[in-house]
């Protein structure tokens, strides 16, 4: 499946700036592959082959930090190939040294804006099945933080029952607890509500957790 | 012709599911499991990406030139082949495929594999094609087109044409149930020629080149 395996090159290039690299998924291969994602350090880049010669080795990959998001919308034929190149931090690099990316020569080599990934062009990836997978996995993710919220409230719910001035703090806190309650479950909804989960999972529980301590002062 | 006349006419073994068949340069292990269908000697209008480093060597400008059997080598031999001529070698398996020039280079021969490529590994070992489902013609060639303006694409060429006969094994992509136009990958395993008796000119006799620019 994952013909990157098969070409050094490919990691020569990628190892030269990032660690720990882990799940990658080609998106475009024709002859060799064109459009790649992967993992580091946490993050989800994609990588487009700019150039790409075996005779004389010749490859020069352009970077961008991503994420499942959009790679998936990517797959679904919702956003150009030009709109998820277009990030802040674009790298390019090739086998030798790490490129200028606002070299003309570089953005000239960017893919038009009108060119969309779709299941009409020629791939031997199956675009609809990497974008399943990728589905799966952010759901997966989805779920985890969900199953997490769910747990935090119910210790908030426990130390408030523990709680001396338990009266004249719960109002506010349920009434907390109540939002989160309805945003954690409408965001099961969709994976378009992920970052507002893990706005809850970070921001809001802080939040309500200090409210808390205030009150059991 | 179906996988099961396949195995029958070359007497191929069939165990668990898997077959193995005898390339020119190797056995591949496929396995066939309920996919049956998927598995056929013939295709029609399926697209060859031309290599634009074997291009300056063997080019091709017009719906009339014959298109050199090299390029339709297994993606791993095509890469041995290229690697030797950039080292000025000849591996002597594939004489035939070099051009006049190398008559003089150092020959070489391919480490006898004899170890059978597991199903896992199998596309690396094929020739890549890409047909089409619920596409006409003209949107097969206007996808084609797209790709060729990549830049990491747009030295290459494309050759169109059908495979007939029995010397190989089309396997296509999965089948989707939808009505939305479609490419689909083929791997393409060549029997070798001693069952076969058949070279790759046979498959490069069936394309032609379309002129995309």
């Amino acid at each position: 499946m994952n013909n990157l395996m098969l070409n050094n090159n490919f990691f020569e290039v990628l190892t030269k700036k990032f660690n720990f690299i882990r799940k990658i998924e080609v998106l475009l291969s024709v002859d060799f592959p064109i459009l790649f994602s992967f993992n580091s350090d946490g993050k989800y880049f994609l990588g487009y082959v700019l150039e790409f010669k075996r005779f004389n080795p010749k490859l020069e990959i352009y970077f961008v930090e991503t994420t499942i998001d959009k790679l998936i919308l990517l797959l679904g034929s919702k956003i150009t190939l030009d709109e998820i190149l277009q990030s802040e931090n674009p790298s390019c690099i090739n086998l030798e040294k790490e490129l200028d990316v606002s070299n003309k020569n570089i953005q000239n080599k960017l893919p038009k804006n009108d060119f969309y990934l779709t299941p009409l062009i020629p791939n031997s990836i199956d675009i609809e099945k990497t974008k399943n997978l990728l589905v799966a996995s952010e759901e997966r993710y989805i779920k985890f933080i969900y199953n997490n919220i769910e747990k935090r409230k119910l210790d908030i719910i426990q130390n408030s029952l523990d709680s001396k001035s338990i009266k004249s703090s719960n109002k506010l806190i349920d009434s907390d607890l109540e939002s989160i309650e309805l945003q954690s479950v409408t965001s099961l909804e969709s994976i378009k509500n992920k970052e507002h989960l893990e706005e809850i999972d970070k921001n809001i529980f802080e939040k309500v957790e200090k409210k808390l301590m205030f009150k059991n002062l | 012709m179906t996988i099961d006349e396949v195995i029958a006419k070359y007497q191929f073994s069939y165990e668990d599911e898997r077959v193995i068949i005898k390339t020119d340069f190797e056995k591949v292990s496929i396995y066939i499991g309920d996919n049956k269908e998927k598995y056929d000697t013939k295709g029609e209008q399926l697209i060859r990406f031309l290599n634009p480093e074997l291009l300056e060597i063997y080019p091709v400008g017009s719906t009339d030139d014959v298109i050199h059997p090299t390029f339709f080598l297994p993606t791993h031999i095509f890469k041995d082949f290229l690697d030797s001529l950039l080292s000025q070698e000849i591996i002597v398996e594939l004489k035939k495929y070099y051009p006049e020039y190398a008559s003089d280079f150092q020959k070489v021969s391919i480490e006898n594999n004899n170890e059978i490529i597991q199903n896992k590994d199998k596309s690396g070992f094929a020739t890549s094609l890409y047909g089409t489902e619920n596409a006409t013609f003209d949107q097969q060639i206007s996808a084609a087109k797209q790709i060729l303006e990549l830049n990491s694409m747009i030295d290459y060429k494309v050759a169109i044409g059908n495979i007939e006969g029995e010397v190989c094994l089309l396997e296509k992509g999965k089948r989707n149930k939808t009505s939305i136009p479609k490419s689909k990958h083929y791997n393409l395993w060549k029997f070798c020629e001693e069952l076969s008796r058949e070279g790759f000119d046979s498959i490069a006799s069936g394309f032609k080149f379309i002129d995309c620019q």
